[in-house]
């Protein structure tokens, strides 16, 4: 009976996921394991969105009340899909993964697929056995996450979100702890983390299945191992902090957007606009980050040279809807019960000291990228990598994905530079807000590395 | 000692043992690095590949008479190689104290002891003397002293007495007081209000009289 609850905590998100892929993109794109690793976050995504839409009608949370209605929403979701046949197999285009061209490099370099394999092994089961053992122990765990879902489990709903601390941080990951407590039937301190490990192992499979579009599979192996070597991610993904699923619905977003924008797909570019929206219910920040994937995207239509502008603006807008929909609906239900947005907590704070301060927050993004143990030596080989390989730098993808994290680094300097935030991201004990917030993009070092190491597919050895 | 191979003695086992040591903190949301004779390890790796690049560099100045253009840079197959090695300590260390330490202390623990493992704190000691007196689920209040509010000790007893002692919510007056880590406890009790358990000098859990 407990195994059969804690299937459906994944099996009811996993099945509105693929429903809501197999309508958006009307056939699978995808591998298998990189489906379910989309699937399980659009799953989750909604799923939460429905809890808050349920708390806001007064209807009380329960494990009836979320899924039945999600499951008929499923269901019809298919039967429209398949209506537009989208369940035919011939002649996938594949998105992310490299489909059906034939890739031997995981053969030519048996050992080191191995090796690779191993150490990824062994990565995934620390975070997987760390996870299930060790209970809720950490600070923001007991002070605004695990306490809000433990309420809200108890309570069936969000009546007494007012009367938190931190009432205005976004709801997603405290609703999925929620969500798992409902389908245990009781709050468990152990399995309530459950979540975690598996978003963890989402993403890295979407990072494989990403960079095997691009590289050989060798090379994407390679890139999922230096993904999974920092350490600042293997222990995130063991507690109930927010930031591993911000780091998913923010990567996987901008990965999709350049899916999106290379293969002209509106389905791809809503899916992504729903995890940038998913992203802004997770934290703060992410209200930030969508920001930034705006004029991301507005970069890549500018440099696409074909297509109208009215047309570019028909994709825009495909994926900026949902996010600012979702996005609006959090705020609105906020205004609605007398909740200020950012309680304070970010004003425009332009000084006179702004290149003393301009010093110091360089000194410390460079302390933490290049001298803290979260993130292995990854950046300094970024670095040398892009020195190194500037052969690469005429590959769109390369392009593209720099002009990403530049922006992610442009946004958070210029934040630090000219708001109330300063001391916490560039304040002397800044350690672990900052650790995190680099975590939102960090996957793009990594993709970077590999993308600037390895030959491109078709241009040499596969 | 456990969980560390260090001896103490200064010898190459304790030099070792503190690279080691440096890339796993068990329990920790953030990672700093150790500096040895007063520089930061990471900065020591970066130095070590540069000088890496600049020998492969000679290397292939002397063997070839110049270098190639079209070889892979030196500095990325040193910076590869000594990423190479870093994984390989890291996952020494994490592995050492994962097998050594991790799984020993927290498989097949119940709840209690996991947690007496990471906090050894009193808070949760006094969470379980309150749970084990406390009669019937009430509305309570939380008192300490002002230093007591900058540790993680209100939020733990909070988020652990919670639902049986509810500290969360605010709407209706108390019937509960949980008095923690206060001098004089007893003088925090309300009116009506009466010491159900006595947790040491400074902590104790009162209830309304019936």
């Amino acid at each position: 009976m407990a195994a059969m609850n804690i299937a459906t905590v994944f099996l009811v998100p996993l099945f509105l996921g693929y429903a809501g892929y197999l309508f958006l993109l009307r056939e699978q794109h995808h591998s298998w394991p990189a489906v379910f690793a989309i699937a399980f976050g659009l799953g989750m995504g909604a799923l939460t969105q429905w809890m808050l839409l349920l708390s806001a009608m007064g209807i009380p949370l329960s494990r009836g009340s979320i899924s039945w209605p999600l499951l008929a929403v499923a269901g019809g979701l298919l039967f429209l899909a398949r209506k537009r046949k989208a369940l035919q197999d011939g002649g996938r285009d594949r998105l992310f993964s490299a489909g059906r061209v034939k890739d031997n490099s995981l053969t030519r370099w048996r050992w080191l697929t191995v090796v690779l394999v191993l150490y990824i092994t062994f990565q995934m089961a620390f975070v997987f056995w760390r996870a299930f053992h060790i209970p809720i122990y950490v600070w923001d765990e007991l002070f605004v996450i695990a306490i809000k879902a433990k309420v809200f489990f108890y309570e069936q709903g969000l009546l007494h979100l007012k009367v938190f601390d931190l009432t205005s941080y976004p709801l997603h990951v405290p609703l999925s702890l929620a969500w798992v407590a409902f389908n245990l039937g009781h709050w468990d301190e152990q399995l309530i983390k459950i979540i975690f490990p598996v978003i963890y192992g989402c993403y890295v499979v979407l990072h494989f299945d990403f960079l095997s579009s691009y590289v050989s599979r060798f090379w994407a192996l390679a890139g999922a191992a230096l993904l999974v070597s920092a350490n600042y991610l293997n222990f995130l993904a063991t507690i109930a902090y927010r930031d591993v699923f911000l780091m998913y619905y923010t990567v996987v977003a901008l990965m999709l957007l350049l899916k999106g924008n290379e293969t002209k797909s509106s389905g791809i570019l809503t899916l992504a606009g729903l995890f940038l929206g998913f992203a802004t219910f997770t934290k703060l920040e992410a209200t930030g980050y969508l920001g930034v994937m705006a004029v991301f995207f507005i970069y890549l239509l500018v440099r696409r040279t074909s297509g109208p502008c009215g047309v570019k603006f028909g994709f825009f807008m495909r994926f900026i809807i949902p996010a600012l929909v979702i996005e609006g609906f959090y705020i609105g239900y906020q205004r609605f019960h007398g909740i200020a947005f950012l309680q304070g907590r970010s004003r425009f704070a332009f000084s006179e000291d702004m290149m003393m301060r301009a010093g110091e927050i360089l000194f410390r993004f460079g302390e933490n990228l290049f001298f803290s143990g979260n993130w292995n030596i990854l950046w300094v080989l970024l670095v040398i990598s892009i020195v190194a390989n500037r052969r690469q730098w005429r590959e769109p993808v390369v392009q593209n994905v720099l002009a990403g994290l530049l922006l992610f680094f442009v946004f958070l300097v210029s934040v630090a530079l000219l708001t109330t935030n300063f001391i916490s991201l560039a304040g002397e004990y800044t350690y672990t807000t900052l650790s995190r917030l680099f975590l939102h993009f960090f996957p793009l070092c990594p993709l970077l590395i590999v993308l600037l190491s390895a030959e491109p597919k078709g241009r040499g050895s596969s | 000692m456990r969980g560390t191979w260090a001896n103490g003695n200064g010898s190459m086992r304790d030099i070792l043992a503190t690279i080691i040591d440096a890339y796993y903190h068990p329990n920790h949301n953030f990672f700093f690095i150790p500096h040895i004779n007063g520089y930061n390890l990471h900065l020591q790796v970066y130095v070590m590949i540069a000088a890496t690049a600049m020998g492969i560099l000679l290397l292939r100045v002397f063997r070839k008479g110049r270098a190639r253009k079209d070889a892979v840079s030196p500095l990325l197959i040193a910076g590869w190689i000594f990423l190479a090695l870093m994984v390989g300590l890291q996952s020494a260390s994490q592995a050492f104290h994962f097998f050594g330490r991790t799984i020993p202390d927290f498989q097949d623990k119940n709840l209690d002891e996991k947690l007496d493992v990471i906090y050894a704190l009193e808070s949760y000691r006094f969470v379980r003397v309150v749970l084990a007196n406390v009669q019937e689920p009430c509305r309570g209040d939380f008192v300490a002293d002002s230093e007591t509010w900058g540790t993680i000790d209100p939020f733990l007893i909070r988020y652990y007495l919670y639902p049986v002692v509810d500290m969360v919510k605010k709407e209706a007056p108390a019937d509960c007081v949980v008095v923690y880590n206060k001098e004089n406890p007893t003088a925090a009790v309300p009116e009506g209000f009466e010491v159900i358990a006595v947790y040491d000098a400074k902590s104790l859990f009162a209830a309304r009289r019936k």
